[in-house]
């Protein structure tokens, strides 16, 4: 990880592996949008005791 | 910084460089990287001009524009990282900032890093954007958005954490690289996930 606060990092993206395998059987495309939902929730909680502490 | 020459103190409008770091992190100048025939392409030119320039080149470059008016240009001739002086990074504030992700493998747009959302906090850019293949990518944050009351500590910690979990419900676990079509659902997702809560104004446009 670069010490340079001043960098645009992307160095993310080419983190890539094109033979990679997933680890275990991802979800279905309900299962996923249950969890996009669950996720949201969990933001929107976060953002709104952000929101408090900010006052 | 005047309205009417915001790219004063900033040195030349065309820049090859890269930062020289110490072991502290302490920003220590810059060192000559050889410059790209892209980076000359965008130089004097509009914003929709300097992005059809970069938007399939395997380097990173980027551009900073204040009420429609280029203030620098500037590439590291690396595919991943583009580094900024303090005061170029000062300049950003309330600018409008471009850059390119180099296109996946088959041509896949690829979206917004993590990197990225955090450096729109950092320096408070008005309008972040990224042009990669045929895609245009942009976050507006509005002025009202709890995006900018969020400390940069917890926006990495949520980014983090919905990052990992998206990447868990596609059966990825642990540390290890992705495919690039996986990479960009879950950074799509997460940031989706962010926007949808923070505010982020995300789009995507195709070119």
């Amino acid at each position: 990880m670069t010490k340079n606060k001043n960098r645009l990092d992307d160095s993310e993206l080419a983190n890539v592996d094109e033979n990679a395998t997933p680890d275990k059987k991802p979800l279905t495309e309900e299962e996923m949008a249950e969890l996009r939902k669950k996720l949201e929730a969990k933001l929107r909680a976060e953002v709104q005791k952000l929101l408090k502490e900010s006052k | 910084m005047s309205a009417k020459s915001p790219g004063k103190g900033l040195g030349n409008l065309v820049k090859s460089k890269k930062s020289i770091i110490d072991a502290k992190g302490n920003f220590k100048g810059e060192e000559d990287v050889e410059p790209t025939p892209e980076l000359l392409a965008m130089a004097n030119q509009s914003i929709d001009t300097a992005e059809r320039a970069i938007a399939n080149s395997d380097t990173e470059h980027a551009a900073v524009y204040v009420d429609g008016k280029q203030v620098f240009v500037k590439t590291s001739s690396e595919p991943n990282f583009v580094d900024f002086t303090p005061k170029e990074s000062k300049a950003m504030a309330g600018a409008t900032f471009t850059h390119n992700h180099p296109p996946g493998p088959n041509g896949e747009p690829i979206p917004f890093s993590r990197g990225d959302v955090k450096m729109l906090l950092q320096n408070k850019i008005g309008s972040f954007r990224a042009v990669s293949g045929n895609t245009q990518f942009e976050m507006s944050p509005p002025k009202d958005s709890a995006f900018w009351k969020t400390p940069k500590a917890k926006l990495a910690k949520l980014l983090d954490s919905t990052f990992n979990a998206v990447k868990d419900g596609y059966g990825y676990t642990g540390n290890k690289p992705l495919p690039t079509e996986v990479l960009v659902r879950v950074l799509d997702d997460t940031l989706t996930l962010v926007d949808n809560t923070l505010g982020l104004g995300y789009k995507k446009t195709t070119l």
